[in-house]
């Protein structure tokens, strides 16, 4: 009853202190939300890297240089495709002649339409708004089915009066390069229909007269009895925290690293990965959580010591007090008991002011808040007991006989 | 009857860098009663011996006895709410607590409720000569002698029959010093408290039943007037 009494004097007679204590408290609440959100943060943006910075693979020739224009073979193509990724892009590249001038010419050579199988828009690399179509089509049209449709360049459309819904008939080759050139397989004549324009260019690589379907250019170069390669592969990773066990699979599945002086300048015998900023991302990200993980448990001292100094400071002068109380016949273990209660009951309130900015301005969620709550009554109570412990050393003869 | 006595008491206080001897082989008796006095120079121990009957120190050798008990270590803070209650030279009141609850404060330890505590504490400040004054007003607002009337109110709110004090005059003027050791004579003469007072003063020691000098740790009674 007298202690219930007391811990109620010491909180209320004592406003400025205990508004003193609980300012600072909260502080040291809001410092460690700050400090737990940071490792949070953290966590987070390691776990969303894949999704920031996604890690793409090319299959490059064998000497490393080259991205575009190969001859990439099917099995090199599935290999890849089935190992771990998405978003498979891909082209292959056919040329004919649309124009009668463009058929006169014997043997074939190039021809004055080149054409681009592709199974997604963004396999173009040209921009989605460059693009119009038909109706009834749109950009899915290059990963659907072997359907014979075209979209072509609208100079191209134009110079050989071309338009939307146009059947265009024109012997078709497959492009096939080598090192000593291009070379051209007969492919036989192909009907394609206009569904699409598009009016920019690729920023790299030759100029494209139309696109169509990869999966159509695909099968009407089988069924010409020719071998279908692809002139370019690249993908994205699923999960770029597998990097290092995605490249040592590399060779099981038949690439090799790049050899500057490999031959076969147009195979695609090789996958390289741009990893690069992934992983000096990650590797910082990594470094600071490890760092604010290993800074942790000292920064919960460092604040449970704050703590204790903090009550030390405050309450010394109040020795006197706990001395006349002793010297009453009340045992220094009740003291302590009232001055814990008291102090703890302060933090607790400090706990709940600090709470609206943990959650607010530091966007810790209510359980989240919640434990970091909780932490900081476990750091308090181990600064609240030394502290006490420590003020409670006093002699109650000397104190009490001190002539102020 | 005897209250409380000390049995060849010896304390020395001991620190890091000096042992010194401040009681040595202290035997005496203290009477519901009576008024003592303790004289003696500074430093001679007199504060030493009465922290030791205070039950705020156990002796080195010797014990202290109440009743013809020993207080031993365990019980000392039992005893110094049952049998004794001291009164400093700095009065000791507590600042943040007003008159009213200073005085109930050992009441309160005692368990005893609010509403008896109160109307009592009011009758002891009444009995101290503080009839006058505001009991809410906290102690920095009194006098010193005011609040060396609030200090004795304290003592007296406890069960104790034994007066410890220490100095009690030694900072107010004599007017009011004088007052206060009037008011220990009739708690003495009309309540028979056991008062013992270590003073400097020839004066107090003069009107004591019995007083005992301390010198150099040493008590001897003197021979009574
Ligand atoms: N806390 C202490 N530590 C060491 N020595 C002390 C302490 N308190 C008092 N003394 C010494 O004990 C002796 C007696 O002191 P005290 O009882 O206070 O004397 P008095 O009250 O008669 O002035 C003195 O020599 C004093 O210096
Ligand atoms: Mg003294």
């Amino acid at each position: 009853m007298l202690y219930l009494k007391q811990i109620q004097w010491e909180l209320f007679r004592k406003k400025m202190r205990s508004v003193l204590l609980v300012v600072l408290f909260a502080l040291l609440v809001i410092c460690m939300s700050f400090y737990i959100r940071n490792i949070r943060s953290t966590q987070a943006a390691l776990d969303d890297l894949a999704e920031k910075l996604p890690v793409t693979v090319h299959i490059v020739s064998g000497d490393g240089s080259r991205q575009g224009g190969l001859n990439i073979l099917e099995s090199q193509f599935f290999a890849l495709s089935s190992a771990g990724v998405h978003d498979v892009r891909c082209t292959s590249s056919a040329a004919g002649a649309v124009s009668e001038d463009a058929r006169a010419v014997d043997p074939f050579a190039g021809g004055d339409t080149s054409i681009a199988g592709a199974n997604c828009v963004e396999a173009t690399g040209i921009a989605l708004p460059s693009f119009a179509y038909a109706n009834g089509y749109g950009p899915s049209l290059f990963s659907g089915g072997p359907e014979p449709v075209c979209v072509v360049y609208k100079g191209f459309a134009d110079e050989h009066g071309l338009s939307l819904g146009d059947a265009v008939t024109f012997p078709m080759y497959k492009v096939s390069r080598k090192s000593n050139g291009l070379s051209f397989l007969p492919l036989g004549d192909v009907e394609l229909t206009v569904v699409g324009t598009f009016d920019a260019l690729a920023a790299s690589g030759e100029p494209t007269s139309m696109y169509v379907p990869i999966a159509w250019m695909q099968e009407a170069t089988k069924s010409a009895g020719v071998e279908f390669t692809y002139g370019t592969t690249s993908a994205t990773l699923d999960d770029p925290m597998r990097l290092n066990a995605f490249k040592a699979s590399l060779p099981e599945m038949g690439f090799q690293e790049a050899n500057p002086e490999a031959s076969g300048q147009y195979g695609g015998s090789t996958v390289s990965v741009d990893d690069e900023q992934f992983i000096r991302t990650a590797e910082q990200l990594l470094q600071n959580l490890s760092l604010f993980q290993s800074f942790f448990v000292p920064f919960l001292l460092l604040l449970a010591g704050l703590a204790a100094l903090v009550i030390f400071l405050v309450l010394r002068s109040t020795s006197r007090d706990m001395a006349v109380a002793n010297s009453l016949g009340v045992p220094k273990r009740a003291l302590f008991a009232v001055f814990f209660a008291a102090v703890f009951l302060l933090c607790i309130l400090s706990c709940a002011l600090a709470s609206p900015v943990l959650v607010f301005a530091a966007g810790l969620s209510a359980g989240e808040a919640l434990a970091v709550c909780g932490l900081f009554l476990v750091c308090a109570v181990v600064g609240i007991v030394p502290a006490l412990l420590s003020i409670l050393r006093f002699n109650t003869l000397d104190m009490l006989t001190k002539v102020d | 009857m005897s209250q409380i006595s000390a049995q060849n008491v010896s304390f020395v206080y001991q620190s890091k860098y000096q042992q010194v001897q401040a009681l040595t082989d202290v035997t005496c008796d203290f009477e519901e009663g009576k008024f003592y006095a303790i004289v003696g120079q500074s430093g001679s121990g007199k504060t030493t011996l009465l922290s030791m009957l205070a039950g705020l120190g156990a002796p080195t050798q010797g014990e202290v006895l109440v009743d013809g008990v020993p207080v031993t270590a365990a019980d000392s803070e039992k005893h110094r709410r049952d049998n004794v209650s001291v009164i400093y030279q700095s009065f000791n009141l507590f600042p943040a607590l007003n008159l009213l609850e200073n005085v109930m404060y050992p009441m309160f330890l005692h368990g005893v409720p609010e509403k008896e505590a109160k109307p009592r504490a009011k009758e002891l400040l009444d009995a101290v000569g503080l009839s006058e004054v505001d009991v809410r007003k906290l102690p920095s607002m009194l006098s010193g002698g005011q609040q060396q009337r609030v200090a004795i109110a304290r003592a007296l709110a406890s069960e104790a029959r034994v007066l410890l004090a220490d100095e009690p005059t030694g900072n107010l003027d004599s007017e009011n010093g004088q007052l206060i050791i009037d008011l220990l004579h009739r708690l003495v003469r009309e309540k028979q408290y056991c008062v013992i007072v270590v003073t400097h003063d020839l004066n107090i020691a003069a009107g004591a039943d019995i007083v005992y000098r301390m010198r150099d740790g040493r008590l001897t009674r003197e021979a009574s007037a």
